[in-house]
């Protein structure tokens, strides 16, 4: 599946679980999303390791890595943010670009966002802020992000809902958002639910998806009230929607964020890291030449 | 099942069975449930309105112990007008062309597309603890996605049924008690009614569909309806639960003045399961609006 050597730093008390490869160059974070773990980088960081030094981590409370906090307070992404900005400095990386995919891309947003004089690069990858995925999503759209409320609800009801059915819910997730066939194979798939359906870490994601309706939504608001805007190159990726028509669109959303923006449409499904990585790995090397 | 006076019996409609409930004499009353329920949620309000009334409950279509016909592609088979159809067809076999619909949760959706379909035969509607789905369709916010999250995931496609097979005894009581003032609670033997009529794979693939038919078919319908200027004109009574979602989050009477010529209403001192949860005033405030309106 992968012959990446396992490593995990402790940062402030919690374990951060991650791969390291290549030396030179400014160095890179790759971040990955709900509902996967750092393997979702496989094909992605020994390509991007050729040249510069590359450091995958597992996000808080997902895969190894520790959750930072109770609630979803421990999934506030500007925790999370700082948590990782401190974990990158603890390998001895003071300034570093940042690639997140989906939830990945929510914390490289926010790191983005909240530390400028850290972060030289930033991509994010199928994903909109959150402030804009909430006001975006109106009418009988919201069928295509029923888990942001599902996850979100209170009283753990989510979490002993999933927790009847993991395999069932996430893999609906790793099948039903892959376009490129063979992309997400049996094995890596199954890590995939072995990783995600663990009591501890269903009940992180929920937290992080609660974090995204009670936390993230406000302070990205809070942003966007008083025009905060990404200092960096930007590059934003997503899907290319095909035959569905967006209630939003990406470009000018990203475009109200950032000075510097590269945008691709990919032609694939959600998960961009494992169905499209040549061109990802592509425009990764052309965002970090700018 | 309810004890005597209620007398159980099954009325075809265009092949679907409607399992129904009859008691009593005078002006008619139809009684309709919602989600995940069966009629048994007027167990406590339908006996005192047939003190004075003909009362009429039903399981709808796919619910209770109604025939779950295997859902459509196109969301047909459980549009509002479909399962209303089914609802007014009861009440002409039973030898009643002209009667007051109450309905809450789903079962007010129904209501609310019989009234407008067959005007002719609906006196009064009334219309428990809800606004109407064209309007919450076209206000979603965090708040409502939230609140109304199955609305969302129960229209998600075939992932619905594959988590909920299986667990329905989980997901009934989780729904019922999400929605419950605290403090309340539901008759264990209940309880378990609904879920035995929740839990199979037909009833769980009638209900989804149901869900399924809001977004699609259903709000089609009000579209067009509203576009054609389709409001309803009887008299409409709009009751909620000051507790309730609907009753912390819209202004129901000033949302229904939208949808309806004639309305009134209050908010009951509960939750969403007012027939359950405040049976005395709501039965009270029924049996009232029907003299008013018969």
């Amino acid at each position: 599946m992968n012959d990446h050597t396992d490593h995990s730093a402790v940062v402030s008390g919690k374990r951060v679980a991650y791969w390291a490869e290549g030396d030179g160059g400014t160095p890179l974070l790759l971040l990955h999303g709900f509902p996967q773990t750092r393997l979702a980088w496989r094909h992605v960081l020994p390509a991007l390791a050729a040249d510069r030094r590359v450091v995958v981590a597992d996000l808080p409370g997902y895969g190894d890595s520790d959750r930072l906090g109770p609630g979803p307070a421990g999934f506030d992404k500007a925790v999370v943010a700082e948590h990782l900005v401190a974990f990158m400095r603890e390998l001895g990386h003071d300034r570093f670009a940042v690639v997140g995919h989906d939830r990945g891309g929510l914390v490289a947003f926010r790191a983005a966002l909240d530390h400028p004089e850290v972060i030289t690069h930033v991509g994010v990858l199928d994903i909109l802020p959150t402030a804009d995925n909430w006001a975006a999503l109106r009418g009988p759209a919201g069928v295509f992000a029923f888990h942001l409320y599902l996850l979100a609800q209170p009283d753990d009801f989510p979490e002993r809902l999933l927790g009847r059915a993991p395999d069932v819910f996430f893999g609906h997730f790793l099948d039903g958002w892959t376009k490129v066939s063979g992309a997400i194979p049996p094995n890596v798939r199954a890590e995939y639910l072995r990783a995600c359906g663990r009591p501890e870490t269903i009940a992180a994601i929920c937290d992080d998806y609660r974090a995204s309706a009670f936390v993230d939504d406000e302070r990205d608001r809070v942003d966007q009230e008083r025009g905060a805007r990404l200092a960096m190159p930007v590059l934003a990726a997503w899907q290319d929607p095909c035959d569905v028509r967006l209630p939003f669109d990406p470009a000018a959303i990203w475009r109200s964020w950032a000075g510097e923006l590269t945008t691709e449409v990919m032609p694939c499904g959600h998960f961009i890291p494992e169905e499209q990585p040549e061109r990802l790995i592509a425009a990764i090397r052309e965002l970090l030449r700018g | 099942m309810l004890g005597a006076p209620f007398r159980y019996q099954r009325v075809e409609v265009d092949g679907v069975g409607i399992n129904a409930a009859v008691a009593g004499t005078g002006p008619p009353l139809l009684l309709l449930h919602g989600y995940p329920q069966t009629h048994l949620i007027w167990r406590h309000v339908a006996p005192v309105l047939a003190a004075h009334h003909t009362v009429v409950l039903t399981d709808l279509r796919g619910y209770g112990d109604s025939d779950k016909p295997a859902p459509d592609p196109g969301d047909v088979r459980y549009s509002k007008r479909a399962m209303a159809r089914d609802q007014f067809g009861v009440m002409h076999e039973l030898g009643f062309d002209r009667f007051t619909v109450i309905g809450h949760d789903r079962g007010a959706r129904v209501a609310h597309r019989l009234a407008l379909d067959h005007a002719d035969a609906v006196a009064a509607v009334a219309l428990l603890d809800i606004v109407p789905t064209r309007h919450l369709l076209n206000h979603v916010t965090r708040a409502m996605s939230l609140g109304y999250f199955h609305w969302f995931f129960l229209a998600a496609g075939d992932i619905p049924e594959r988590l909920l097979a299986g667990n329905m005894d989980f997901w009934v009581r989780a729904m019922i008690e999400r929605l419950l003032a605290p403090g309340t609670t539901i008759e264990p033997e209940v309880m378990a009614d609904y879920i035995r009529c929740m839990s199979s794979p037909a009833a769980i693939a009638a209900t989804t569909a149901d869900y399924r038919a809001a977004t699609t078919t259903d709000l089609a319908d009000d579209d067009a309806g509203m576009a054609a200027g389709a409001k309803l004109r009887c008299p409409t009574l709009v009751l909620w639960g000051e507790k309730s979602f609907v009753g912390r989050n819209y202004a129901p009477l000033e949302v229904w003045s939208g949808y309806s010529e004639n309305v009134r209403g209050t908010a009951l001192p509960c939750g969403h399961f007012l027939p359950e949860e405040a049976p005395s005033p709501t039965a009270g405030l029924l049996l009232s609006f029907v003299d008013e309106t018969w």
